[in-house]
């Protein structure tokens, strides 16, 4: 079952749009405040960056199995296509225009942010290197003040220049490579990964901010990506036992989706815990 | 089965204020499994040709509530029901005294059953099974091979019995009914309502939460030891490394590696995953809720 979301970017433009055109000339509310359709008009900047999820190395982590494989990245990158933060529910709720309504799955999946305004909002590509802790900062872009509550990113298919097989991701949604080890075993491999083209299927929602951030003028929001945990559900074991992870000539195990590896890579890929995001 | 008369309890300043006149209505909310309570899963609704028998398939309604998004709530105050959904729908509620107009913000709630849980139709001890291990929800049955179906050692396997109890809290709040997509319910004038909680039981064998969903028994089966029923701390097993039930690699018709998407939910295990399901629905399957689960373990 299909759920489709309304553009926040829409939403956020024609509440704007529609409280700018009620404001009297010579208003006396000044600036960019506009009262009662939410916070002040603010300038945030948004920065990109890898990250460890325990604080060890980057792109260094374990497999979920037993006795688990060390994976070592050597390249892990991304595309995102839009990020969005957004303010807790309650506040949400009150913002929500009378003739919206919410609609979900009754099973997860759910659209929790139909039609809700966003805090921020980003919508260009950026190729993401997640073993790079130094952030690719965007901005500024327009938001409003408030408090934060969790933040949504979009994995994007790159499109122009960064489409291309030799661009940065080998034209897919993620690209990675690097090493597999357990005792004397040992897997190179590289591979790409491509999602669905679908809200649901590119959307990461629900990423949380630390408890009581607010974006202000001048904030930053920083999403991180933890490469670390990307692999953690690829049973490397099995798949040399199942001859799935051959390498070439090269010594380098090129899995190609449809493959086990890709599969097992999609769910920590796309979960918000494969993200962190903070307000600085 | 007892009604719950909320009478007195129907309280809402706003709508004495507001609606004045204090007609009322009643309000009969059902529980049904529908087709899949009285038949099971069948072979051809899976994607790998297992099917699914329920012997018992149990819902613990914890709480309900009726409100507006001006703010009226209808202070409804209902006794909790744990229900048996196996084999026909089962009336949970039945309010009289609501004050009558539409109740655009309607919910429900799911969770373990507190003391004072009606009992209706559930087995005695099954009721005590779920209060003492803190189950909200709980399913009971088979699951059952397709013909000529083999495990890892070559043995035939015909059937895999099971036994879940779902440790979980979950809220379904702003409902739309499925009926006529219209928020919540209308309580009509001196007279009677009847709506529905639609407990979906395929979406306990769904293998995607963000779209395009089939369902799968086989990775359920392959985690069977043998050893009496299939429970839930069987399916403790990374997505990323589902084998089936013949101990080879898990794919799907074509050949391909069956996907497990766990979309938000952050699931890594069958366990986790399969907790994270949301099966209600309300007033038909087109009728859908905001949903808000806790695992309680």
């Amino acid at each position: 079952m299909n759920v489709r979301r309304m553009p926040t970017a829409l939403v956020l433009a024609a509440g704007l749009t529609v409280a700018a055109a009620l404001l009297p000339a010579g208003s006396t509310l000044g600036g960019c405040t506009l009262r009662g359709t939410g916070g002040d008009l603010v300038e945030v900047e948004l920065a990109f960056a890898g990250a460890a999820s325990e604080g060890g190395p980057l792109g260094v982590g374990e497999t979920l199995y037993d006795p688990p494989w060390e994976v070592e990245l050597t390249e892990a990158r991304l595309v995102l296509g839009a990020a969005y933060v957004f303010p807790p529910a309650e506040i949400a709720d009150r913002w929500r225009l009378p003739f919206t309504r919410r609609r979900a799955h009754a099973h997860a999946g759910d659209d929790n942010l139909f039609a809700v305004n966003a805090l921020v909002e980003w919508r260009e590509q950026v190729v993401v290197d997640a073993l790079a802790a130094e952030p690719t900062v965007v901005g500024p872009v327009l938001g409003e003040a408030g408090v934060a509550d969790i933040a949504t990113v979009w994995i994007d298919a790159p499109r122009g220049a960064l489409a291309g097989p030799d661009g940065p991701t080998r034209g897919h949604h993620g690209w990675v490579a690097g090493v597999a080890r357990r005792g004397d075993e040992e897997v190179r491999f590289e591979a790409g990964l491509a999602l669905e083209d679908t809200p649901l299927s590119q959307r990461v929602d629900r990423i949380p901010l630390d408890d009581g951030a607010r974006i202000a003028q001048g904030s930053r929001v920083r999403i991180e990506v933890l490469a670390d945990t990307w692999l953690q559900q690829v049973d490397f074991g099995a798949l040399v036992e199942d001859g799935a992870l051959e390498p070439g000539d090269d010594g380098v195990a090129r899995p190609m989706a449809p493959h086990p590896f890709q599969r097992a890579w999609l769910i920590d890929f796309h979960d918000p815990d494969a993200f962190r995001a903070r307000v600085d | 089965m007892r009604r719950s008369t909320i009478g007195a309890l129907a309280l809402m300043a706003s709508w004495s204020a507001g609606c004045g006149d204090g007609s009322v209505g009643s309000l009969t909310l059902r529980a049904n499994g529908i087709q899949e309570a009285r038949s099971g899963i069948s072979a051809e609704q899976t994607a790998d040709g297992w099917a699914v028998e329920f012997d018992h398939a149990v819902l613990v309604l914890t709480d309900l509530r009726l409100a507006t998004a001006a703010g009226e709530d209808a202070m409804v105050a209902v006794e909790p029901a744990a229900v048996e959904l196996v084999p026909e729908p089962t009336v949970a509620f039945a309010l009289e005294g609501v004050p009558a107009q539409r109740w655009d913000r309607f919910s429900y709630h799911v969770g373990p059953p507190p003391e004072g849980t009606r009992n209706l139709g559930v087995e005695a001890s099954l009721l005590e099974r779920m209060r003492s291990e803190g189950w909200g929800t709980y399913y009971e049955g088979r699951l059952v091979a397709p013909e000529g179906t083999t495990d890892a050692e070559g043995e035939p396997v015909t059937e895999v019995p099971f036994e879940l109890g779902f440790p979980v809290e979950v809220d379904y709040e702003f409902c739309v009914a499925g009926n006529d997509g219209t928020n919540g319910v209308v309580v009509p004038v001196n007279s009677g309502a009847d709506y529905e909680i639609t407990w979906h039981l395929t979406h306990l064998f769904f293998d995607s939460f963000v779209e395009d969903a089939s369902l799968r028994v086989e990775p359920f089966a392959a985690r069977w030891d043998g050893d009496g029923a299939l429970t839930l701390d069987d399916l403790d097993a990374p997505l990323g490394g589902l084998r089936g039930i013949d101990g080879g690699p898990l794919t799907d018709e074509l050949g391909n590696p069956v996907v497990y998407i766990p979309g938000m939910t952050g699931a890594d295990t069958l366990r986790e995953f399969v907790l994270n399901g949301r099966p209600g629905h309300f007033n038909g399957l087109e009728g859908f809720c905001m949903t808000d689960l806790r695992v309680l373990d």
